[in-house]
């Protein structure tokens, strides 16, 4: 019997960015959400579970901090990576104190973000 | 040792260019992750036909196409952000106001787009020039923006009117109610220096009244 296929969402605000990341991850056998706010993803969240979740850390409106808050809420198991500019940004501490499992810094390498996001 | 400035100062001037690099910096990390992806899912394209699948030409150039944008708008901000690292080369010098607000624009709209507020500009065809120290100048708007994005709400109309000409060209902030945080917002030495004063307008928003600079620079 075959795994079930892994659900990844994607939160960034960059449109272009989730698009394309998505598609690659799609190419790679996963089912994947996308949302370019907290609050979308929250909702998405709220309908189903996902494997892992890509959240970058800066976000107009709600940032990836108050989201990932909310996130771990909602479900406290939900492993979610944080994407950030820069390794020693304030908000990766926040982040990793919040419940994040990991980090990635931005640009990312997609096949080791999802070693660390639902292959590990 | 007391920095000439004082320290005051010194420390505000150090703050801003701090944040506008920040923020810049992060804007140039996210060009990069695009041109990343881009490239990556050229890569898996190229797996995907080095395993039999057809390579669609149209697809390709779509692409490439992207990553020029993307290296373009790269670029865009990168030569702001050196306009702006340039602006403290001289103390005082003649500047056209028009390409220093929309060098200002350029850096802050991040900063504004975390507010969902977009930053809009209304320049005149001949923008007026003004002896002035430039690198101050773009501090008093980016703390007449603070003041201004701490006020309004989320998603509001901000347009950055360029007025007048002469002896005293206005700065006009504006967003469509007044801004009281403005004169707090705005040190008084820095104010001294620009040879400017700020007016309110409770229909229209916050106005920064520029003059000729002030020779030198005053200390606390």
């Amino acid at each position: 019997m075959s795994e079930p296929t892994k659900r990844i969402l994607l939160v960034d605000d960059r449109a272009d960015f989730v698009a394309i990341m998505a598609e690659r991850l799609r190419q790679r056998g996963y089912e994947v959400e996308v949302a370019t706010d907290g609050p979308a993803a929250l909702e998405a969240t709220r309908r189903q579970r996902f494997d892992g979740v890509v959240l970058d850390l800066v976000m107009p409106g709600m940032d990836g901090i108050e989201t990932l808050s909310r996130l771990k809420e909602q479900d406290p198991g939900a492993r979610v990576i944080v994407l950030t500019g820069h390794a020693s940004s304030q908000y990766v501490v926040q982040a990793l104190a919040l419940g994040a499992a990991d980090f990635m810094v931005k640009p990312v390498d997609i096949d080791s973000l999802l070693t660390r996001l639902v292959e590990s | 040792m007391t920095h000439p400035l004082g320290d005051n100062q010194a420390r505000e001037q150090a703050a801003f260019f701090g944040q506008v690099t920040a923020s810049v910096t992060h804007e140039i990390k996210n060009h990069l992750a695009l041109i990343n992806e881009y490239n990556g899912l050229l890569a898996d394209l190229l797996a995907a036909h080095a395993r039999g699948r057809e390579l669609d030409p149209a697809r390709l150039a779509g692409l490439s196409a992207e990553v020029r944008k993307q290296v373009r708008q790269a670029g865009e901000i990168v030569g702001q952000l050196n306009r702006f690292a340039h602006s403290v080369d001289s103390e005082v010098e003649e500047v056209d106001l028009g390409e220093l607000v929309a060098t200002f624009a350029a850096l802050s709209a991040r900063r504004a787009q975390r507010r969902r507020i977009e930053l809009k500009l209304a320049l005149p065809p001949t923008a007026p020039r003004l002896v002035c120290q430039p690198f101050l100048l773009l501090l008093a708007c980016h703390c007449l923006l603070e003041a201004i994005l701490e006020a309004c709400p989320e998603g509001a109309d901000l347009t950055i009117d360029l007025e007048g000409g002469g002896e005293r060209p206005r700065l006009v902030f504006e967003c469509g109610q007044a801004i009281l945080a403005g004169e707090r917002r705005l040190p008084a030495w820095l104010l001294t220096n620009l040879n400017a004063s700020l007016a309110t307008d409770a229909s229209r928003g916050l106005a920064l009244v520029l003059g000729s600079a002030a020779s030198g620079l005053e200390q606390t």
